[in-house]
């Protein structure tokens, strides 16, 4: 049996350009301040393990577990808040928003940590729902209602915030 | 992979969302500032454990040595007892008062040491000065049997 090999560099690059924007805002939720520390971990194992099946659903699963692990660990210390987790709007498009990162930066801690996994892993990680409900061990319609629940809220906070 | 919570199209809402791209890049200030003096943390409970356990084990250990080699330079070894009081105990009249037998109050007051009585004369009694006067007067001769060998 052959070894599986590595991925190579372009199907890599590529995969960090779509993913660790993502990763990084995903392991944000339970440790802001090493969140970058956590994906460059999980990146690292990527490249030491064999491939898996999914490359993006088994690093937010590595992020998760090693984002909450920390947390847990290192509980006590005080985590210095990040003001925007987000760049810039800088694309002009039709549906431009009337929120900047902030707003939704400070609309994203409002949620549970349980519903703003899903609505990160959703829009800014690219997975599916299915893929959520496996790393969150959900079941599947449930994972899709509470990412409606957490869209609504979502816009209630922002609308209040900008009326 | 894909079911039909996937196939649904994005809504306006979704589509603003998406808009924003995560930040990904660490503030320089904030990694350099925040852990150095803002942050303040603490150690963790194994070392805090380990802190107090090597305290207590130096301070146990200096105890032990202080005791083990302790020799008082003001203080010498008292001098050995007189034959016959070496091994008898010095009891007190309470302890004796408390005994029921009288043989063993008797037996321990003989065992305690009798304290010297103080020869020096009551030099304010009628009995001192009676003495001095008949030592200065005269004293009375003493009779002796020296008639014998004369």
């Amino acid at each position: 049996m052959l070894p599986i090999p590595p991925p190579d560099d372009s199907e890599l690059h590529r995969l960090l350009e779509e993913c660790m924007p993502g990763l990084i805002l995903y392991a944000r939720q339970w440790f802001a301040s090493a969140a970058e520390d956590i994906v460059q971990d999980a990146l690292l194992r990527l490249l030491r393990e064999p491939p898996p099946e999914s490359p993006r659903a088994w690093l937010f699963r590595v992020v998760r577990n090693a984002a909450v692990d920390r947390r847990r660990r290192e509980n006590r210390f005080r985590q210095e808040p990040v003001p925007n987790w987000f760049h810039g709007v800088v694309e002009q498009t039709e549906n431009e928003p009337p929120f900047d990162g902030e707003d939704l930066t400070r609309a994203l801690e409002s949620l549970e940590t349980s519903l703003r996994e899903i609505v990160v892993s959703k829009i800014w990680g690219g997975l599916t729902f299915r893929e959520i409900a496996e790393l969150t061990g959900r079941p599947t319609s449930s994972v899709h209602y509470d990412y409606r629940q957490a869209l609504d809220r979502l816009r209630v906070f922002l609308q209040d915030e900008n009326p | 992979m894909t079911n039909d919570f996937d196939n649904e199209p994005l809504d306006d809402f979704e589509r603003q969302l998406a808009i924003f791209r995560p930040r990904a890049i660490r503030i320089v200030t904030f990694k350099t500032t925040a852990r150095n003096s803002a942050t303040k943390r603490t150690p963790p409970d194994w070392m805090r454990y380990a802190a107090v356990g090597l305290s207590c084990f130096a301070l146990g250990a200096g105890v032990m040595y202080g005791m083990l080699n302790f020799q008082p330079s003001h203080r010498e070894t008292p001098p050995p007892p007189p034959p016959g009081y070496a091994l008898l105990p010095v009891f007190g009249d309470a302890e004796i008062a408390k005994l029921r037998r009288p043989i063993d109050a008797m037996r321990l007051t003989m065992a305690r040491p009798q304290q010297p009585v103080p020869e020096q004369p009551i030099r304010n009694s009628s009995l001192y000065m009676l003495q001095r006067n008949i030592m200065n007067d005269s004293a009375p001769s003493i009779p002796t049997n020296n008639h014998d060998t004369e």
